[in-house]
Protein backbone atom coordinates (compact mmCIF):
# COMPACT_ATOMS: atom_id res chain seq x y z
CA UNK A 1 0.00 0.00 0.00
CA UNK A 2 1.40 3.33 -1.11
CA UNK A 3 1.37 5.77 1.88
CA UNK A 4 -1.14 8.89 2.01
CA UNK A 5 0.57 10.65 4.12
CA UNK A 6 3.97 11.97 4.41
CA UNK A 7 6.00 13.55 6.89
CA UNK A 8 9.69 14.49 7.89
CA UNK A 9 8.60 13.21 11.66
CA UNK A 10 5.99 11.55 13.47
CA UNK A 11 5.64 12.40 17.43
CA UNK A 12 3.75 9.73 19.07
CA UNK A 13 2.27 10.79 22.12
CA UNK A 14 1.05 14.08 23.38
CA UNK A 15 2.44 14.49 26.52
CA UNK A 16 4.58 17.47 27.39
CA UNK A 17 7.50 15.59 26.04
CA UNK A 18 5.47 14.96 22.49
CA UNK A 19 4.00 18.30 22.37
CA UNK A 20 7.29 19.80 22.95
CA UNK A 21 9.85 17.93 20.63
CA UNK A 22 6.79 18.44 17.97
CA UNK A 23 6.42 22.34 18.34
CA UNK A 24 10.56 22.39 18.51
CA UNK A 25 10.14 20.31 14.81
CA UNK A 26 7.67 22.24 13.44
CA UNK A 27 9.15 25.71 14.80
CA UNK A 28 12.59 25.11 12.39
CA UNK A 29 10.30 24.17 9.26
CA UNK A 30 10.13 20.52 9.76
CA UNK A 31 7.03 18.63 8.39
CA UNK A 32 5.68 17.14 11.77
CA UNK A 33 2.64 14.80 12.68
CA UNK A 34 1.60 14.87 16.30
CA UNK A 35 -0.57 11.63 16.97
CA UNK A 36 -2.62 10.86 20.10
CA UNK A 37 -4.11 7.85 20.88
CA UNK A 38 -6.93 9.38 23.47
CA UNK A 39 -9.76 11.66 22.26
CA UNK A 40 -8.51 14.42 24.76
CA UNK A 41 -4.85 15.61 25.05
CA UNK A 42 -4.55 15.78 29.10
CA UNK A 43 -7.08 13.26 30.35
CA UNK A 44 -6.75 11.29 31.90
CA UNK A 45 -3.82 12.44 34.58
CA UNK A 46 -1.04 10.42 35.73
CA UNK A 47 0.82 12.64 37.62
CA UNK A 48 0.40 14.61 40.79
CA UNK A 49 0.59 17.73 39.23
CA UNK A 50 3.56 19.28 40.35
CA UNK A 51 5.72 21.15 37.67
CA UNK A 52 8.59 23.59 38.12
CA UNK A 53 9.05 27.36 38.96
CA UNK A 54 7.50 29.71 36.36
CA UNK A 55 10.60 31.03 35.68
CA UNK A 56 11.10 27.50 34.28
CA UNK A 57 8.01 26.26 32.95
CA UNK A 58 8.18 30.19 31.07
CA UNK A 59 10.90 28.51 28.97
CA UNK A 60 8.66 26.32 27.25
CA UNK A 61 5.11 28.03 27.10
CA UNK A 62 3.56 31.03 28.03
CA UNK A 63 2.02 30.85 31.44
CA UNK A 64 -1.25 31.02 31.33
CA UNK A 65 -3.35 31.39 34.87
CA UNK A 66 -6.05 28.91 33.46
CA UNK A 67 -3.71 25.89 34.11
CA UNK A 68 -2.29 27.28 37.48
CA UNK A 69 -3.66 26.16 40.84
CA UNK A 70 -1.54 27.03 43.10
CA UNK A 71 2.36 28.31 43.59
CA UNK A 72 4.59 26.85 45.91
CA UNK A 73 6.76 29.03 48.64
CA UNK A 74 7.17 26.02 51.23
CA UNK A 75 7.65 22.10 51.48
CA UNK A 76 6.66 20.41 54.47
CA UNK A 77 8.29 17.41 55.58
CA UNK A 78 7.26 14.42 57.64
CA UNK A 79 9.27 12.06 59.10
CA UNK A 80 7.85 8.82 60.55
CA UNK A 81 8.41 10.37 63.85
CA UNK A 82 5.61 12.79 63.60
CA UNK A 83 8.53 16.01 63.76
CA UNK A 84 7.81 18.37 60.68
CA UNK A 85 11.09 19.64 59.14
CA UNK A 86 10.34 22.98 56.63
CA UNK A 87 11.86 24.31 54.05
CA UNK A 88 10.74 27.66 52.68
CA UNK A 89 11.48 27.81 48.77
CA UNK A 90 9.42 31.24 47.72
CA UNK A 91 7.80 30.30 44.35
CA UNK A 92 9.92 26.92 43.99
CA UNK A 93 7.62 25.00 41.83
CA UNK A 94 3.50 25.20 40.58
CA UNK A 95 0.05 22.88 40.95
CA UNK A 96 -1.09 22.33 37.57
CA UNK A 97 -4.05 21.25 35.84
CA UNK A 98 -2.49 18.98 33.94
CA UNK A 99 -5.20 18.14 31.66
CA UNK A 100 -5.42 21.88 30.79
CA UNK A 101 -1.52 22.38 30.96
CA UNK A 102 -1.11 19.53 28.20
CA UNK A 103 -3.15 20.93 25.84
CA UNK A 104 -2.26 24.40 26.05
CA UNK A 105 1.65 22.85 24.89
CA UNK A 106 -0.15 20.41 21.62
CA UNK A 107 -2.16 23.95 20.69
CA UNK A 108 1.25 25.70 20.61
CA UNK A 109 2.77 22.93 18.50
CA UNK A 110 -0.12 22.76 15.71
CA UNK A 111 0.38 26.65 15.88
CA UNK A 112 3.94 26.44 14.99
CA UNK A 113 2.64 24.23 12.27
CA UNK A 114 2.49 20.79 13.59
CA UNK A 115 -0.64 18.50 12.22
CA UNK A 116 -2.11 16.68 15.35
CA UNK A 117 -4.55 13.85 15.41
CA UNK A 118 -6.41 12.98 17.97
CA UNK A 119 -8.15 9.19 18.29
CA UNK A 120 -5.01 7.87 16.20
CA UNK A 121 -3.52 5.03 17.97
CA UNK A 122 -0.09 3.53 16.27
CA UNK A 123 -0.41 -0.04 15.23
CA UNK A 124 3.22 -0.96 14.24
CA UNK A 125 5.73 0.25 12.50
CA UNK A 126 7.74 -0.79 9.45
CA UNK A 127 11.36 0.01 8.20
CA UNK A 128 12.00 0.64 4.81
CA UNK A 129 15.10 1.86 2.57
CA UNK A 130 13.15 5.51 2.59
CA UNK A 131 12.46 5.75 5.97
CA UNK A 132 9.84 4.74 8.66
CA UNK A 133 6.12 3.79 7.94
CA UNK A 134 3.78 4.40 10.87
CA UNK A 135 0.22 2.48 10.88
CA UNK A 136 -1.87 4.06 12.45
CA UNK A 137 -5.64 3.82 13.56
CA UNK A 138 -7.30 6.73 13.04
CA UNK A 139 -10.89 7.62 13.84
CA UNK A 140 -11.57 4.00 12.51
CA UNK A 141 -9.50 3.91 9.53
CA UNK A 142 -6.01 2.46 9.02
CA UNK A 143 -3.61 5.31 8.05
CA UNK A 144 0.06 4.46 6.76
CA UNK A 145 2.40 7.61 7.35
CA UNK A 146 5.66 7.87 5.97
CA UNK A 147 7.99 9.88 8.21
CA UNK A 148 12.08 9.90 8.05
CA UNK A 149 12.31 10.12 12.10
CA UNK A 150 9.98 8.95 14.92
CA UNK A 151 9.64 10.64 18.19
CA UNK A 152 8.47 7.77 21.01
CA UNK A 153 6.95 9.90 23.15
CA UNK A 154 4.50 7.51 24.00
CA UNK A 155 4.99 7.59 27.57
CA UNK A 156 5.02 3.95 29.93
CA UNK A 157 3.65 2.13 27.02
CA UNK A 158 6.55 2.06 25.01
CA UNK A 159 5.12 1.24 22.17
CA UNK A 160 7.76 3.00 19.93
CA UNK A 161 10.60 1.76 22.53
CA UNK A 162 9.90 -1.81 21.82
CA UNK A 163 9.36 -1.45 18.30
CA UNK A 164 12.71 0.47 17.66
CA UNK A 165 14.67 -2.57 19.83
CA UNK A 166 15.81 -0.55 22.84
CA UNK A 167 15.17 -2.55 25.96
CA UNK A 168 13.44 -1.22 28.74
CA UNK A 169 11.48 -3.53 30.92
CA UNK A 170 12.68 -2.76 34.67
CA UNK A 171 12.96 -4.94 37.53
CA UNK A 172 10.38 -4.09 40.52
CA UNK A 173 12.80 -2.06 42.50
CA UNK A 174 13.27 0.09 39.78
CA UNK A 175 10.14 1.13 39.34
CA UNK A 176 7.40 3.29 41.35
CA UNK A 177 4.01 2.01 41.64
CA UNK A 178 1.90 5.09 42.41
CA UNK A 179 -2.06 6.19 43.26
CA UNK A 180 -3.43 9.50 43.74
CA UNK A 181 -7.13 10.55 44.65
CA UNK A 182 -7.73 14.40 44.21
CA UNK A 183 -9.65 15.24 47.30
CA UNK A 184 -11.77 17.36 48.39
CA UNK A 185 -12.34 19.10 52.11
CA UNK A 186 -8.32 18.43 52.27
CA UNK A 187 -7.45 21.16 54.74
CA UNK A 188 -3.31 22.86 54.91
CA UNK A 189 -1.74 25.58 53.44
CA UNK A 190 -2.68 26.41 49.91
CA UNK A 191 1.09 27.34 49.04
CA UNK A 192 2.98 24.47 50.60
CA UNK A 193 3.78 21.16 49.46
CA UNK A 194 3.31 18.25 51.99
CA UNK A 195 5.36 14.92 52.10
CA UNK A 196 5.30 12.45 54.56
CA UNK A 197 7.95 9.50 55.08
CA UNK A 198 8.14 5.99 56.70
CA UNK A 199 7.88 2.29 55.69
CA UNK A 200 4.32 2.15 56.79
CA UNK A 201 2.80 5.20 55.25
CA UNK A 202 5.17 4.54 51.50
CA UNK A 203 7.85 1.98 51.77
CA UNK A 204 10.68 3.04 49.47
CA UNK A 205 8.87 6.10 48.28
CA UNK A 206 6.76 9.06 49.68
CA UNK A 207 3.28 10.16 50.27
CA UNK A 208 2.21 13.97 48.68
CA UNK A 209 -0.58 16.27 49.23
CA UNK A 210 -0.18 18.86 46.58
CA UNK A 211 -2.85 22.03 47.03
CA UNK A 212 -5.33 22.68 44.33
CA UNK A 213 -7.96 24.99 44.73
CA UNK A 214 -11.32 25.35 46.58
CA UNK A 215 -9.70 23.05 49.32
CA UNK A 216 -8.64 20.77 47.14
CA UNK A 217 -5.23 18.76 46.93
CA UNK A 218 -4.13 15.80 44.95
CA UNK A 219 -3.12 13.10 48.23
CA UNK A 220 -1.05 10.27 46.23
CA UNK A 221 1.84 8.53 47.04
CA UNK A 222 4.19 6.10 44.81
CA UNK A 223 5.89 3.56 46.90
CA UNK A 224 8.53 0.31 45.64
CA UNK A 225 7.03 -2.20 44.61
CA UNK A 226 9.84 -4.53 45.67
CA UNK A 227 8.96 -3.35 49.58
CA UNK A 228 5.23 -3.34 49.60
CA UNK A 229 4.90 -6.35 52.00
CA UNK A 230 1.32 -7.65 50.20
CA UNK A 231 0.23 -4.57 50.22
CA UNK A 232 -1.05 -2.35 47.23
CA UNK A 233 -0.14 1.42 46.77
CA UNK A 234 -3.89 1.99 47.13
CA UNK A 235 -4.12 0.22 50.53
CA UNK A 236 -1.59 2.15 51.47
CA UNK A 237 -3.58 5.57 50.41
CA UNK A 238 -6.61 4.19 51.65
CA UNK A 239 -4.91 4.08 54.95
CA UNK A 240 -3.40 7.17 55.48
CA UNK A 241 -6.89 8.93 53.88
CA UNK A 242 -8.70 7.07 56.54
CA UNK A 243 -6.67 8.77 59.10
CA UNK A 244 -6.25 11.57 58.12
CA UNK A 245 -9.10 13.02 56.19
CA UNK A 246 -11.88 10.80 57.17
CA UNK A 247 -14.45 12.92 55.95
CA UNK A 248 -13.18 14.14 52.70
CA UNK A 249 -14.58 12.07 49.20
CA UNK A 250 -12.48 11.38 45.93
CA UNK A 251 -13.54 13.29 42.97
CA UNK A 252 -11.12 10.91 40.83
CA UNK A 253 -8.73 7.97 40.64
CA UNK A 254 -5.47 8.60 39.19
CA UNK A 255 -2.85 5.93 39.35
CA UNK A 256 0.42 4.65 37.27
CA UNK A 257 3.98 3.69 37.11
CA UNK A 258 7.31 5.39 37.11
CA UNK A 259 10.51 4.34 35.59
CA UNK A 260 12.60 5.47 38.43
CA UNK A 261 15.58 3.17 37.32
CA UNK A 262 17.99 5.83 36.22
CA UNK A 263 19.45 6.78 32.88
CA UNK A 264 19.31 4.48 30.21
CA UNK A 265 22.51 3.24 27.62
CA UNK A 266 20.97 4.91 24.68
CA UNK A 267 17.57 6.04 23.77
CA UNK A 268 17.72 6.10 19.61
CA UNK A 269 17.75 3.85 17.21
CA UNK A 270 17.97 4.43 13.51
CA UNK A 271 15.44 7.29 13.16
CA UNK A 272 14.19 6.77 16.45
CA UNK A 273 14.49 8.82 19.59
CA UNK A 274 12.78 8.32 22.81
CA UNK A 275 11.44 11.57 24.93
CA UNK A 276 9.98 12.07 28.38
CA UNK A 277 9.23 8.91 30.38
CA UNK A 278 9.44 6.42 27.15
CA UNK A 279 13.38 7.44 27.67
CA UNK A 280 13.31 7.12 31.46
CA UNK A 281 13.90 10.71 31.98
CA UNK A 282 12.79 10.48 35.15
CA UNK A 283 14.40 11.86 38.59
CA UNK A 284 15.40 8.77 40.11
CA UNK A 285 14.85 10.26 43.06
CA UNK A 286 11.85 12.29 43.07
CA UNK A 287 10.45 10.40 40.69
CA UNK A 288 9.22 14.20 38.92
CA UNK A 289 9.54 13.91 34.80
CA UNK A 290 7.68 16.81 33.55
CA UNK A 291 10.34 19.34 33.01
CA UNK A 292 12.77 16.29 31.82
CA UNK A 293 9.77 15.67 29.34
CA UNK A 294 10.07 19.27 27.75
CA UNK A 295 13.45 20.01 27.89
CA UNK A 296 14.63 16.78 26.17
CA UNK A 297 11.19 17.25 23.97
CA UNK A 298 13.84 20.18 22.82
CA UNK A 299 16.76 18.64 22.75
CA UNK A 300 15.22 15.77 20.63
CA UNK A 301 13.94 18.26 18.23
CA UNK A 302 17.03 20.28 17.77
CA UNK A 303 18.64 17.38 17.12
CA UNK A 304 16.01 15.72 14.36
CA UNK A 305 16.32 19.38 13.06
CA UNK A 306 20.18 18.49 12.36
CA UNK A 307 20.39 15.14 11.69
CA UNK A 308 17.49 16.14 8.88
CA UNK A 309 19.44 18.86 7.69
CA UNK A 310 22.61 16.64 7.16
CA UNK A 311 20.19 13.96 5.22
CA UNK A 312 21.25 11.38 8.27
CA UNK A 313 18.98 10.19 10.73
CA UNK A 314 21.51 6.94 11.27
CA UNK A 315 21.52 6.05 15.13
CA UNK A 316 25.17 7.27 15.27
CA UNK A 317 23.89 10.69 14.11
CA UNK A 318 21.08 10.89 16.72
CA UNK A 319 23.53 9.60 19.48
CA UNK A 320 24.22 13.28 19.67
CA UNK A 321 21.15 13.40 21.83
CA UNK A 322 22.14 10.80 23.96
CA UNK A 323 25.50 12.51 24.78
CA UNK A 324 23.10 15.82 25.40
CA UNK A 325 21.37 14.18 28.06
CA UNK A 326 23.98 12.37 29.52
CA UNK A 327 26.07 15.90 30.00
CA UNK A 328 23.31 17.17 31.58
CA UNK A 329 21.47 14.22 33.43
CA UNK A 330 23.79 11.14 33.23
CA UNK A 331 25.91 11.66 36.14
CA UNK A 332 23.34 13.13 39.04
CA UNK A 333 20.58 10.82 37.95
CA UNK A 334 23.04 7.53 38.55
CA UNK A 335 23.86 9.14 41.94
CA UNK A 336 19.78 9.90 42.44
CA UNK A 337 19.27 5.95 41.77
CA UNK A 338 22.14 5.50 44.18
CA UNK A 339 20.58 7.26 46.77
CA UNK A 340 16.91 5.99 46.34
CA UNK A 341 18.70 2.14 46.50
CA UNK A 342 19.43 3.75 49.81
CA UNK A 343 16.77 4.84 50.67
CA UNK A 344 15.22 1.73 50.52
CA UNK A 345 17.27 0.33 53.31
CA UNK A 346 16.32 3.04 56.00
CA UNK A 347 14.16 1.83 58.73
CA UNK A 348 12.28 4.64 60.24
CA UNK A 349 14.33 5.55 62.99
CA UNK A 350 17.11 5.90 60.43
CA UNK A 351 14.29 8.08 58.33
CA UNK A 352 14.04 10.08 61.39
CA UNK A 353 17.98 10.56 62.19
CA UNK A 354 18.48 12.08 58.15
CA UNK A 355 15.19 14.38 58.50
CA UNK A 356 17.38 16.02 61.37
CA UNK A 357 20.17 15.87 59.61
CA UNK A 358 18.91 17.05 56.05
CA UNK A 359 17.25 19.96 58.06
CA UNK A 360 20.62 21.17 58.90
CA UNK A 361 21.93 20.69 55.18
CA UNK A 362 19.33 22.57 53.33
CA UNK A 363 19.09 25.51 55.60
CA UNK A 364 19.77 28.17 53.84
CA UNK A 365 20.24 26.51 50.52
CA UNK A 366 17.66 27.24 47.04
CA UNK A 367 16.31 25.04 45.43
CA UNK A 368 18.79 24.87 42.52
CA UNK A 369 21.49 23.43 44.82
CA UNK A 370 19.47 20.40 46.06
CA UNK A 371 19.39 19.11 42.55
CA UNK A 372 23.36 19.34 42.28
CA UNK A 373 25.99 16.55 42.46
CA UNK A 374 27.24 18.21 45.07
CA UNK A 375 24.17 18.23 46.99
CA UNK A 376 23.27 14.83 46.14
CA UNK A 377 27.36 13.42 47.10
CA UNK A 378 26.50 15.29 50.68
CA UNK A 379 23.59 13.42 51.48
CA UNK A 380 25.46 10.12 50.33
CA UNK A 381 27.79 11.21 52.56
CA UNK A 382 25.52 12.01 56.06
CA UNK A 383 23.66 8.74 55.20
CA UNK A 384 27.02 6.75 55.46
CA UNK A 385 27.99 8.44 58.35
CA UNK A 386 24.90 8.40 60.36
CA UNK A 387 23.60 4.78 59.55
CA UNK A 388 25.51 1.98 60.53
CA UNK A 389 24.51 -0.51 57.21
CA UNK A 390 26.11 2.20 55.05
CA UNK A 391 29.38 3.30 56.66
CA UNK A 392 31.42 1.08 54.82
CA UNK A 393 30.55 3.59 52.42
CA UNK A 394 32.76 6.15 54.16
CA UNK A 395 35.88 7.45 51.97
CA UNK A 396 35.09 5.65 49.18
CA UNK A 397 34.24 7.28 46.05
CA UNK A 398 30.58 8.73 46.13
CA UNK B 1 -2.19 -23.81 33.32
CA UNK B 2 -2.22 -20.96 34.99
CA UNK B 3 -2.92 -17.13 33.72
CA UNK B 4 -2.84 -13.66 34.61
CA UNK B 5 -6.45 -12.47 34.68
CA UNK B 6 -6.94 -8.63 34.32
CA UNK B 7 -10.05 -7.45 36.16
CA UNK B 8 -11.65 -4.83 33.99
CA UNK B 9 -13.46 -2.98 36.33
CA UNK B 10 -10.89 -2.08 38.71
CA UNK B 11 -8.17 -1.81 36.36
CA UNK B 12 -7.15 1.92 35.92
CA UNK B 13 -5.08 1.34 32.01
CA UNK B 14 -2.76 3.13 33.46
CA UNK B 15 0.19 1.15 31.75
CA UNK B 16 2.18 0.71 34.95
CA UNK B 17 2.43 -2.63 34.62
CA UNK B 18 4.27 -2.80 30.88
CA UNK B 19 7.12 -0.78 32.53
CA UNK B 20 7.93 -4.43 35.00
CA UNK B 21 6.70 -7.01 31.93
CA UNK B 22 9.98 -8.23 30.30
CA UNK B 23 8.28 -10.81 28.26
CA UNK B 24 6.66 -7.57 26.24
CA UNK B 25 3.78 -9.84 26.47
CA UNK B 26 1.37 -6.56 27.92
CA UNK B 27 -0.47 -4.60 25.76
CA UNK B 28 -2.19 -1.50 26.88
CA UNK B 29 -5.09 -0.66 24.11
CA UNK B 30 -7.00 2.29 25.54
CA UNK B 31 -9.18 0.93 27.83
CA UNK B 32 -8.02 -2.56 27.68
CA UNK B 33 -5.47 -4.36 28.37
CA UNK B 34 -4.25 -7.62 27.02
CA UNK B 35 -2.08 -10.50 28.20
CA UNK B 36 -0.67 -12.72 25.72
CA UNK B 37 0.86 -15.62 25.15
CA UNK B 38 4.36 -14.70 25.62
CA UNK B 39 3.36 -14.40 29.52
CA UNK B 40 6.12 -16.47 31.13
CA UNK B 41 3.88 -15.58 34.56
CA UNK B 42 7.03 -14.11 36.41
CA UNK B 43 3.74 -12.32 38.46
CA UNK B 44 5.57 -9.07 38.71
CA UNK B 45 2.88 -7.31 36.95
CA UNK B 46 0.48 -8.46 39.58
CA UNK B 47 2.64 -7.31 42.40
CA UNK B 48 3.16 -3.67 40.77
CA UNK B 49 -0.09 -3.24 40.04
CA UNK B 50 -1.14 -0.01 41.90
CA UNK B 51 -4.92 -0.92 42.68
CA UNK B 52 -4.83 -5.01 42.34
CA UNK B 53 -6.17 -5.41 38.90
CA UNK B 54 -4.63 -8.40 38.34
CA UNK B 55 -4.18 -11.76 39.45
CA UNK B 56 -2.64 -15.26 38.59
CA UNK B 57 -5.59 -17.49 38.38
CA UNK B 58 -5.47 -21.15 37.59
CA UNK B 59 -7.37 -22.90 35.87
CA UNK B 60 -9.55 -26.02 36.34
CA UNK B 61 -7.26 -28.26 35.10
CA UNK B 62 -4.30 -27.01 37.64
CA UNK B 63 -6.18 -27.05 40.53
CA UNK B 64 -7.29 -30.79 39.22
CA UNK B 65 -3.54 -31.66 38.92
CA UNK B 66 -2.81 -30.28 42.42
CA UNK B 67 -5.79 -32.48 43.59
CA UNK B 68 -4.45 -35.56 42.78
CA UNK B 69 -7.23 -36.15 40.49
CA UNK B 70 -7.74 -36.02 36.92
CA UNK B 71 -8.75 -32.77 36.19
CA UNK B 72 -12.50 -33.73 34.91
CA UNK B 73 -15.19 -32.36 37.37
Amino acid sequence: MRPIFSYDAVVVGAGPGGSTAARTLAGAGVKTLLVEKRQEIGAAVRCGEVVGPRSVMARFIDIDESWVYQDIDELWLFPPGGRRLTAHFPRCGMVVDRKRFDKALAIEAARTGADVWTKARVTGLTRTPEGIRVHIRHLGEDRTVSARVVVGADGVEFLVVRWAGIRTALGLARVFSAVQYPLTGVEGPSHTLRFYFGNTVAPGGYLWIFPKTGGTANVGLCLSPALQKGRRAVDYLDAFVARHFPASSSVEMVMGGIPVGGPLKTLVSDGVVLVGDAGHQVNPLSAGGIVNAMETGVMAGEVIVEALKRNDVSAQRLEAYDRRWNDRAGNLYRLHARLRRMYYKLSDADLDRLGDRLEEQVRGRNPDDLYTFGFAASVVRSMAWMIPKFRFMVGKET
Amino acid sequence: MSRIAVEGEICGYCGGCVIVCHDDAITLQEVQLTIDEKCTLCNACVVFCPVGALTMVETMEERGKANGSTGVP
